[in-house]
Parts: structure tokens; sequence; C-alpha cells
């Protein structure tokens, strides 16, 4: 078996300004395998690009001990020069020497590369046509917009063909067919390639990613493969279409069943559209709204028992059931869970709400 | 790698106009001060011609339109200098092009070379071909001029340009605009001649660069003192030479040594 791509280990980085001291990176440790799709999430903020910068050798980790395609990297300085040939990095908004066109940009990073010529220019030609920047490469790279720049960026780094790319927030500045086709290009790399690319874009790490690593604030707080991540994280979920006079009977009849023990199972009865969610085991939910759509959420691992119940329960109570469907687990549901509750949507509303309340209270007495 | 980043480094400095900026300067001064100065006489008879005053003023010299040359290269010449190396380095840190070619193959070493070299390289070529405009184009109007100060002079020059192009590359490398490399540098040449201005009479004078400046018209004129000879020419300013390559050496070990170290925060 071949050594991970990338291995860090206790990586901290803390910022010393004048006014402040940042961790902005606190003991992180985390091992991408070679040829794998390695989605780096986390939400503005959170160190990705910090982590990504230490990689490259333009920080310096306080501490930590790092590895890169089987090499240990020293700083200051960061991965050897043959380390370097061998890995490419894309930062968010990608800057190239300004006065140069298209060409000469890859034609440059060619020459760093010690591409052979030939074989070097008619990539470029393949991939900048690949990128739709061919009828602009004769332009200067100054007068680029950012998805320009990006698609650029991205052609870039896919000339030398390396071993590892990293990619800083790669489709960010892209329309969605261009991400489409991006990450289509990025996911064939798989088993050739190392791809480790950071991005908050949820829905481009479930589409393409093997294994995900998420940070907050500097700390990892979840890795792993997709699969298992989303089955570690997100409990089952079925949604129950009533018709919309038994919808609170529905609710209710879970909620008592649960309450009697029958339902050891059962976590929480939702409307699908609400905000109101109560757990079971405390009063029947509030089912403000008009949806007759109940979102049924067992507890972690206990989805057959959900499965071989749930159904029989209803229709022997007297429900009509519409629609019983299996909701499709997500990384946002993940991501969202691995937050910390202030920083979930609808927190900052809540809380204000909240307050509203209090103070009308207040005046009020 | 270093000749590809130098050829990169120079694209850059060409179309950005930096150095034709430079080389126009040059010109400039190539073709007027030696004009100016053969017909100076007449401009200043014509102004008082009304005033039926007559002026009697000497004959104009080669070695007084080089020295005039030399003067403004040293002063002008060497402000377009300042603005062309201030953001050498500083300027693509910010912008985050540094980053970018640090992330590629290239050490950083090879990189600061690259901008070193390239800019030294057009500097000292662009002062020579400016220095042989004005030497023929003086010695077509006001005679020849005796090549050995000629020659001192602009090496002179020369150094005095590698010093402040060494102090520039130091001042990027540290700080952290443009602007700020470029006005510390402005204010250590003012410090320079005030501390040349100092100890111009005393044995340190005669070590501090900006006597190669202000020995412009000596070194020129040196022929008619008979001191047109090596060891004349090497007494009035050899010592600040020296001093002047000797520190332009050491401000470049400080700026690679500073380099190698620095973090970058962007790209």
């Amino acid at each position: 078996m071949s050594s991970p791509a990338i291995e860090v280990r206790g990586l901290r980085k803390r910022f010393t300004g004048r006014k402040q001291t940042v961790d902005a990176l606190k003991d992180v440790s985390f091992s991408v395998p070679s040829g794998s799709i390695y989605g780096f999430l986390g939400p503005n903020g959170a160190g990705k690009t910090t982590t990504l910068r230490i990689l490259t050798g333009l920080l310096q980790p306080t501490a930590g001990d790092l590895r890169l395609l089987g090499e240990t990297v020293t700083y200051p300085g960061g991965p050897t020069l043959a380390t370097r040939r061998r890995l490419a990095y894309l930062p968010q908004d990608p800057v190239f020497p300004a006065r140069l066109n298209a060409f000469e940009v890859m034609e440059l990073v060619a020459e760093l590369y010690r591409l052979p010529r030939r074989a070097a220019a008619e990539r470029s030609q393949k991939l900048l046509a690949d990128f739709e920047l061919l009828k602009d490469a004769k332009r200067s790279v100054k007068s680029f917009s950012r998805g320009m720049k990006q698609r650029l960026g991205l052609a870039a780094v896919l000339l030398p063909e390396p071993d590892l790319l990293l990619l800083d927030e790669p489709v960010s500045a892209l329309d969605p067919v261009g991400r489409y086709e991006v990450l289509t290009r990025l996911a064939a790399l798989r088993g050739r390639a190392t791809v480790f690319f950071s991005t908050h874009i949820l829905a481009d790490v479930e589409r393409i990613c093997d294994r995900v690593l998420i940070i907050h604030q500097g700390s990892k707080v979840a890795e792993g493969d997709m699969g298992e991540l989303l089955a570690r994280f997100t409990p089952p979920r079925y949604r129950v279409r009533t018709r919309p006079d038994q919808v609170e009977l529905a609710a209710a009849t879970l909620n008592q069943q649960q309450a009697e023990g029958k339902l050891p199972w059962l976590l929480s009865v939702e409307l699908e559209s609400g905000a109101a969610s109560k757990e079971t085991n405390q009063e029947a939910p509030a089912l403000n709204g008009d949806s007759s759509v109940l979102l049924v959420t067992a507890q972690a691992g206990r989805r057959s028992e959900m499965e071989a119940e749930l159904l029989r329960v209803l229709v022997n109570s007297g429900i009509t059931v519409l629609e019983y469907s299996p909701v499709r687990p997500d990384l946002e549901s993940v991501f969202l869970q691995l937050l910390p509750e202030t920083e979930r949507p609808g927190f900052a509303e809540e809380s204000a709400e909240e307050e509203r309340d209090v103070a009308a209270n207040a005046d009020a007495q | 790698m270093l000749l590809t980043l130098m050829r990169n480094e120079w694209r850059q400095l060409w179309r950005s106009f930096q150095l034709p900026a430079l080389a126009l300067v040059l010109l400039f001064f190539a073709l007027s001060d030696p004009l100016l100065t053969r017909y100076q006489n007449e401009i200043v008879q014509m102004f008082v011609a009304d005033q039926k005053v007559e002026i009697s003023l000497p004959t104009p010299t080669a070695a007084q339109a080089l020295g005039q040359f030399f003067g403004d290269v040293s002063q002008l010449g060497l402000f377009v200098l300042i603005l062309i190396g201030m953001g050498i380095v500083a300027a693509e840190k910010e912008n985050g092009l540094t980053g970018w070619m640090l992330t590629r193959p290239v050490t950083r070493q090879a990189y600061l070379g690259a901008k070193v070299a390239t800019l030294m390289l057009a500097v000292v070529a662009l002062l020579i071909a400016g220095t042989a405009i004005a030497w023929a184009y003086t010695g077509s109007l006001l005679g020849p001029v005796p090549a050995g100060p000629l020659v001192w002079t602009l090496a002179g020059v020369i150094a005095y340009a590698v010093l402040i192009v060494a102090f520039l590359v130091l001042a990027s490398t540290v700080a952290r605009s443009p602007w700020s490399a470029g006005g510390l540098t402005i204010l250590v040449l003012f410090a320079n001649s005030l501390i040349y201005a100092l100890a111009q009479q005393s044995t340190v004078g005669r070590f501090v660069p900006y006597r190669l400046i202000a020995s412009i018209g000596q070194v020129l004129t040196a022929a008619d003192s008979g001191n047109a000879g090596l060891a004349g020419l090497w007494d009035l300013t050899g010592p600040a030479l020296v001093t002047s390559m000797l520190l332009a050496a050491l401000l470049l070990v400080l700026a690679f040594a500073s380099f190698a170290r620095q973090e970058i925060p962007n790209g």
C-alpha cells in the first residue's frame, strides 16, 4: 500500500500581532490517501487557507509534523524543489504576472516545471481550449475576470500533471456549468493523482469526494469516508405525507406511543416546513403551518426498527399515508450538526426573537 | 530556472514601461545636456540682449557637459530608479504574485536573485548606453573627452546605482508596502549625503558612498589637474567605490537571508 499523499500531525499555527494573538490552527491532524479526492470543509475563517499555505511552505507552522508525497517538510522554505515539481497549488484568487498573456503564463509554468517544450505547448493549447480561454489567450491576464483567472489557474495546475493538487476554493468564481465541468475533470483524476481541495460548497464535496475533513475555528471536528460520515452524523429519517386533517393526529400518535415506551427508536417528529422541532420525550410538537408532511427521525443506528414499525403504527392508527420515503442524508446535515449551535442558520434570528420577547414582557410588566 | 525567471522579470519591467521610462530619462539627458552646455553662452546672451549688459562667460567644455549629464542622472535618474525598484518584492508580496511564484518549483533564492540580477543588469546597461550617447554627442559638439576620467566617473555612478538597487531590494523585502520601501530608500540617500557633508574634510569622507556623486566634476576634470592616471583617479573616489560595492554586497546578503525566513501571507 502506498504512503499517504499528505500526513499532518499536531498542526498548530499562531499569528502573533501587536494587539492580539490568534490561534488559527489548533492541533489538527489528518491523512490524505494517495489517489483520493479529499474535501477540506469549513466555514469562512476556519483555517482552510492557512493549512494550505503551510502545506505549500508560504507559512510556517507553530508546531506539528508534515509529510508531503512521502517527504518530511521542513521550515522555513517548505517542500523541497523535488517535491514541488510533483505538486501544484491553486490559490483562491489566482494572481499571474500581470503583463503576460495566457499563453505566456502557461509557457512560464511549463518552463518552471521543466516540461518538454513541444509537448507542453500542445498540452497548453488543449487545456486553454478545454477551459474556454483559447480565444482570449493572447490578451494580457490583467484584463481577465475573476472567473477567467480561476480557469487559467486550473489549466496551469493541470499542465504539469502533478501527483498532488492543492486547491483552495477552486470553483468559487465559476458559473454552475463551469463548476460541473471542473469537478468532473477533478473526479476523473481519482487514482492517478491526489486532489486536496478546500471549499465551503457542500454539494461540490458530496459530488466528488471520497473523504472529507471538516474544521471549525482551527480545530478538526470530523474526518472520514463520505459514507461513514453521513451514517455517523445523520440519523435515519423518513418523510411521511398524510391527509392535511390527519397530520396532527399522526404526530400525536407517534409521540404518545413513544411516551408509552413503544417506540424507543423515535428521536423526533417535526413538520417539514415548520421551524419547530421538539424532542418526543417532551411535550407534543407544536405543529404550526399548513404542511401535511412529517419528518420522522430515528436515533442513530436504529433505521431497521423504524422501517419495521413506523408505517405499521400509522396505518393501524387509521392515518391515511399518502407518501412514505426515506430522506437521503446529506453533507449539509452533517456539517450543520457539527457546527456549534450558535453558528447554525436560524440561531441569530431565534436569539433576536427571544430577546424581543423578553423585552416585550419586561415592558408589559 | 534563473534564466526563465530573469526573462519573465525582464518582460514585466519592459512591458510595464518601467525600463523604457528610465531609458527615456537617460536619453533625454544624454542629448539635452551637451546641447545646453554647448549653447549656454548664446542662451544667456539672448536673455540679456535687451539690457545692454556685457557678460563674459567661460568657454563651455566637454567635461562640463558630461558633468551636467552625470549630475542629472544621479538625481532624477536615480529617483526614477527608486520608483522602479521600490515595489520589486513588496508589490508582488502584497498582490499575491510572490506566493504564486514560490508555490511553483522555484527557490526563494532564485526568485529574488532573478529580480536583483535583472534590475542590476538593466540599470548598468542603460547607464553605459546613456553615457556612450552623451559622450559621442558631447564629442561632436565640444571636442573629445579623455577616456580615463569618463570611464572612472561612469564606474562610480554605476557603483552608486548598484548600491541603491541593493538597498531597494532589502527595503522592498522587509517593508510592508512599496511606498514605505521607497520612502526608506530616500531617507537613507539623504542621510548618506548628510554624512558626507559633515565628514568630507576628514578621512571618513573618502569612504562615504556619496563621494562618488559629489566628486563627479573633479574626476571629469582630472586631466586638467594632472590626476587622470589611475592613481590620481583612485585617490579621488576609489575608497568610496570599494565601500559602495561592499555595502551593496552586505545589503544583498541581508535581503536574501531575510527573504529566506519570511512568511508570505498572500498567495
